[in-house]
């Protein structure tokens, strides 16, 4: 770790913060409008305010996460040089772009039917597996590049995603086989909706405990 | 709703309560051995409550016990209860005995003294880890049995919220206070629960014997010893070479002993003082041989207590909804609790001891304080993890097996790991080390004979004689293969435990 000494330039991070924050408050002024229109069309019922607070929650902690890496001078700068890799620059963007996307269409969709909020939270869980597992080959080329691969496991961001993409794939199990329980009628709607947003939560709770304070 | 309603706040009480141990204990989980050992502090008497109150699960003592009320009499269950109330005998006795005795003391896991028996030293220990494995499939999917016990329970409360939810929020509580608070967490609060689980199952005995006296006795006979002709020899012999050894070869056994620290003498006095609260057992087994009594014909059998649950309703009147059904269904809450948090954290302590400590290479012994510090933060994410993931099973009950099945699936595969303890002491002499290969390979047959017979049994036959086969299946599979091991083994020239004892020194 000790050759990663090179801090982030303020530009990095600026755009970093920015573009994260620009999706996120697409995300949540969607997720406004939507409850709004609800309520003015009188469909706003109790399980859309779930649903609705629910979201919000998720990206709020998202958003924590996000802070919480980018802050923490272990991460950035395993960060900033995993950004400055030309190579990579373009696979990571692409993809946290289609976690962001996917999470605009997932608010979109909150009002919908719940089975489309499921294919819709599948959808966002193999992006972040992809994302995750991009993260980690970043950091792993950088080591290897530094010929310092026995260092990779003292590395706080490279364990982590370790872990996330252990929540992912957790996820992508659970989210199947709600779908499944849908399709084959052994779960309501409601049911699965709100076993899919537990699922989401506890996961989130789990992913902001093992980023390091 | 509002019937529903004061039996909602009661299991809240309950969660609220589990919850704040949680909290409350979140101090004491610094380091490894406060998270999983409880500082080695637990005395007598919370031994033997979290042992009782753990083992009276939801899935196995009510609901399954019931079946066999219903499906084998009452002599059925008491046959049950022996061999259960045997299988402690024999552990109170075999923990006695060395090398278990020394190990206990100085020890961590059950899978750890099987590595120490049959892997060789520098070689990568797949004995150990082939055990390890084994508790971690078989705890894991009982979590997941319990959680969807949990869920059965539910859809029997009247005008409650959806019962996936309930349990839903249930598993949260109980793998939130897990994470936070640890082993103590798991087994100090067991002892109000288990009073409420106590109250709960004395409610349920009265009213079963309230309801016997006032109704016209069946054809059935409920105590008559010539309902002992309705007991299958298949599904007793089963019952001994299920139930006598599981004590020995389960996980939450061995970290209770190693939390009291090897203390023979009060673990001994934990396990005989509980003793008299294992009859509880009785209670549910009851309830499904009067039902059986009384002719009356459950729309499905697994199930039969919950639903004589629902036909005791007009007995009561208006105490139900205030009174009786708050109280059954918080003890009922109560016992899932004390059973998944033991559970679990016996999982996580099989998993980052044996199996996630070998991969990485982790020395538990010489551990730096923020290393281990390190390693808290990392078993805390894996008991959330393998917690959630559990509930998978409760889609496995939705979709394909009933809950007895997944029982006996449990249980079966649960015993393969009393032939390598049993060898270890019966064979003082010998180094098994040398046979390791086949030690493995006996505990992998264990597993394949247990899972082959529940698939045939699932998939083809579909005879309970089957089912009840699995168990004596994976053990006879594992007793070949060890005693081939033990036969072929050469002597040994020191014991493992002196040796780690002099290198300590």
């Amino acid at each position: 770790m000790k050759e990663i000494q090179n801090q982030p330039s303020p530009q990095t991070k600026a755009s970093f913060t920015i573009f994260v924050n620009m999706f996120l408050s697409l995300i949540i002024k969607k997720l406004l409008d939507t409850g709004l229109t609800s309520y003015k069309s009188n469909t706003l019922n109790f399980y859309h305010l779930i649903f609705l607070l629910s979201l919000m929650v998720i990206l709020f902690q998202s958003f924590s996460l996000f802070l919480k890496v980018s802050t923490n001078p272990t991460y950035t700068e395993v960060l900033h040089v995993g950004i400055r890799r030309k190579l990579h620059i373009p696979a990571l963007f692409a993809s946290m772009i289609t976690v962001f996307v996917l999470l605009y269409l997932l608010a979109d969709f909150f009002s919908g039917d719940a089975l489309t909020f499921l294919v819709g939270s599948l959808a966002l869980a193999f992006s972040w597996l992809l994302f995750d597992f991009l993260c980690k080959l970043v950091i792993a080329d950088y080591y290897i590049s530094q010929s310092k691969l026995d260092e990779i496991q003292n590395d706080q961001l490279y364990v982590a995603v370790g872990r996330w993409i252990g929540c992912d794939v957790l996820l992508i199990i659970w989210s199947t086989l709600i779908i499944i329980s849908v399709h084959k009628a052994k779960m309501t709607e409601i049911e699965a909706a709100f076993a899919m947003l537990f699922a989401f939560s506890f996961l989130t709770y789990l992913v902001l405990r093992s980023v390091k304070k | 709703m509002t019937e529903a309603l004061p039996t909602l706040l009661f299991v809240a009480i309950v969660l609220g309560y589990s919850l704040w141990q949680g909290f409350r204990h979140e101090s004491s989980t610094v380091g490894l051995n406060g998270f999983f050992l409880m500082n080695k502090s637990l005395h007598a008497k919370a031994l033997g409550t979290s042992f009782v109150a753990s083992n009276i699960s939801v899935a196995t003592v009510v609901l399954a016990l019931g079946v066999v009320g219903y499906n084998f009499g009452f002599w059925g269950a008491v046959w049950i209860t022996i061999c259960w109330i045997s299988g402690i005998l024999l552990f109170a006795y075999l923990i006695g005995k060395e090398p278990v005795r020394e190990y206990l003391r100085v020890g961590h896991t059950l899978h750890e003294f099987i590595g120490e028996h049959y892997d060789q030293p520098g070689r990568l220990p797949i004995v150990r880890l082939a055990a390890s494995a084994l508790t971690v499939i078989v705890f894991w999917g009982t979590i997941g049995i319990e959680f969807f016990a949990g869920f059965l329970v539910f859809t029997k409360l009247g005008g409650g919220p959806s019962p996936m939810l309930i349990a839903l929020v249930i598993a949260a509580v109980i793998i939130l206070y897990t994470i936070k608070g640890g082993y103590r967490a798991a087994t100090i609060a067991d002892w109000p629960r288990l009073i409420l689980v106590c109250i709960g199952f004395l409610i349920l005995g009265v009213i079963a014997f309230r309801i016997q006296q006032t109704s016209t006795p069946g054809a059935e006979p409920l105590f008559s010893l010539s309902s002992l002709s309705r007991i299958p020899p298949v599904w007793a012999f089963a019952s001994i070479i299920t139930l006598v050894p599981v004590q020995l070869s389960g996980m939450d056994m061995w970290q209770r002993c190693v939390a009291a620290e090897g203390n023979i003498s009060a673990i001994r006095r934990g396990l005989f003082l509980s003793l008299p609260l294992n009859l509880l057992w009785l209670v549910p087994a009851y309830v499904g041989a009067l039902a059986k009594s009384l002719n009356y014909t459950p729309a499905h059998v697994n199930y039969v207590v919950l639903e004589i649950l629902d036909q005791i309703k007009p007995f009561i009147g208006q105490w139900w909804e205030w009174i009786v059904q708050p109280l059954l269904y918080g003890s009922l809450v109560a016992t899932m609790a004390s059973t998944i948090d033991t559970l679990l954290m016996s999982l996580i302590f099989t998993f980052m001891y044996d199996m996630y400590g070998t991969f990485k290479r982790i020395d538990y012994s010489t551990l730096s304080e923020t290393e281990e510090a390190d390693l808290v933060v990392r078993s805390k994410f894996w008991t959330g993890m393998l917690g959630l993931s559990s509930l998978f099973i409760v889609f496995v009950g939705l979709f394909m097996a009933t809950l007895y099945d997944l029982i006996v699936t449990s249980f079966a595969l649960q015993i393969i790991l009393f032939c390598p303890v049993l060898f270890v002491i019966l064979t003082p002499k010998r180094d098994l080390t040398k046979r390791r290969i086949l030690a493995f390979i006996g505990l992998a047959a264990g597993f394949f004979a247990a899972i082959g017979t529940i698939i045939l049994y699932l998939t083809m036959i579909g005879d309970p004689r089957v089912l009840s086969a699995a168990p004596i299946a994976a053990f006879a599979a594992t007793l070949i293969f060890y005693l081939i091991l033990v036969l072929l083994s050469p002597k040994a020239k020191e014991s493992t435990t002196i040796e780690r004892d002099s290198e300590s020194a």
